[in-house]
């Protein structure tokens, strides 16, 4: 008794997908990725999986920016040095700055 | 930014340092965070992020957050922490990346895990004689696959303040350990 073995067909993704990005609301709901050609290699694929591209920004952007945070949370302010970099430093073990 | 600039991918930490309020702005992080950010800025690098650092910030802030005030981040304060982090890198003309769009391959199979196996292979733990304690550092699977999500959105450089990544052993992604470059 023989048996066929049966294949399914990989989908082929489409050349343009639009998407929603909910993560990014405020800044840009709708971006797109496209991919030309599957046989390219894969960065040329990948770089068009670009939400938002860089950009040129003024000389004093770094300068001029404020945070909402600081303004909500006042006490924040109190916060020294060494809390803070141990606070952070808690996301992992490896990040721990212990000179 | 100058188009012959290369990419840099910038880690969360370096965001964090930067952006969680700081008493007078002058501490050691902090510094070097905005001495690093300076680069962005004069288009030394271009800097590139992906969705996959906003959700590693959101995680830091509500632990941060909730320790600081020793209560339960509130959603406004965790609201205005992420507005905090999306305008700046708004204002920075900071590149982002869709890290869903970055897991598969050109036909669509996801296979951002099992590419990020060969990257933790090849890299080696390193060791800081001079610090106090933890004084062998190597990345971690998240970090693996953060190197690789810095890799499909084209970065020559990541910028991180884990000195776990001095270690990394990649010929497309060279590392730059804030706390030491800067």
């Amino acid at each position: 008794m023989s048996q066929t073995l049966q294949i399914p067909s990989v989908p082929q993704r489409p050349s343009t997908i639009t998407t929603e990005n909910n993560i990014t609301s405020d800044l840009v709901i709708e971006f797109q990725v496209m991919v030309d050609n599957v046989n390219q290699p894969l960065n040329s694929s990948y770089q068009r999986a670009i939400i938002r591209p860089a950009r040129h920004v003024n000389a004093k952007s770094l300068e001029e920016f404020k945070t909402e945070l600081h303004e909500i949370m006042p006490s924040l302010k109190d916060v020294t040095d060494e809390d803070l970099e141990r606070l952070i430093s808690e996301r992992n073990s490896d990040n721990v700055d212990d000179e | 930014v100058t188009s012959g600039s290369p990419y840099v991918y910038i880690d969360t930490n370096v965001f964090a340092y930067k952006l969680i309020p700081h008493p007078n702005y002058k501490g050691k992080l902090l510094t070097k965070a905005d001495n690093f950010f300076k680069d962005i800025v004069s288009g030394k690098y271009k800097g590139v992020t992906s969705t996959f650092t906003e959700l590693e910030y959101r995680g830091i802030i509500k632990k941060v957050l909730s320790d600081l005030s020793n209560a339960h981040v509130s959603n406004l304060q965790e609201m205005a922490a992420l507005s905090d982090f999306r305008r700046f890198i708004r204002h920075l003309g900071i590149m982002i990346t869709d890290a869903d769009a970055l897991s598969s391959d050109p036909v669509g199979n996801i296979n951002i895990f099992s590419t990020s196996s060969p990257i933790l292979a090849s890299s080696v733990p390193s060791h800081f004689p001079h610090l106090k304690k933890n004084t062998w550092k190597s990345i971690g699977g998240a970090d693996g696959i953060t190197v690789n999500l810095a890799i499909r959105s084209n970065a020559q450089y990541f910028a991180t303040f884990d000195r776990g990544f001095a270690g990394l052993n990649n010929a497309q992604l060279q590392p730059i350990i804030v706390l030491d470059v800067y």
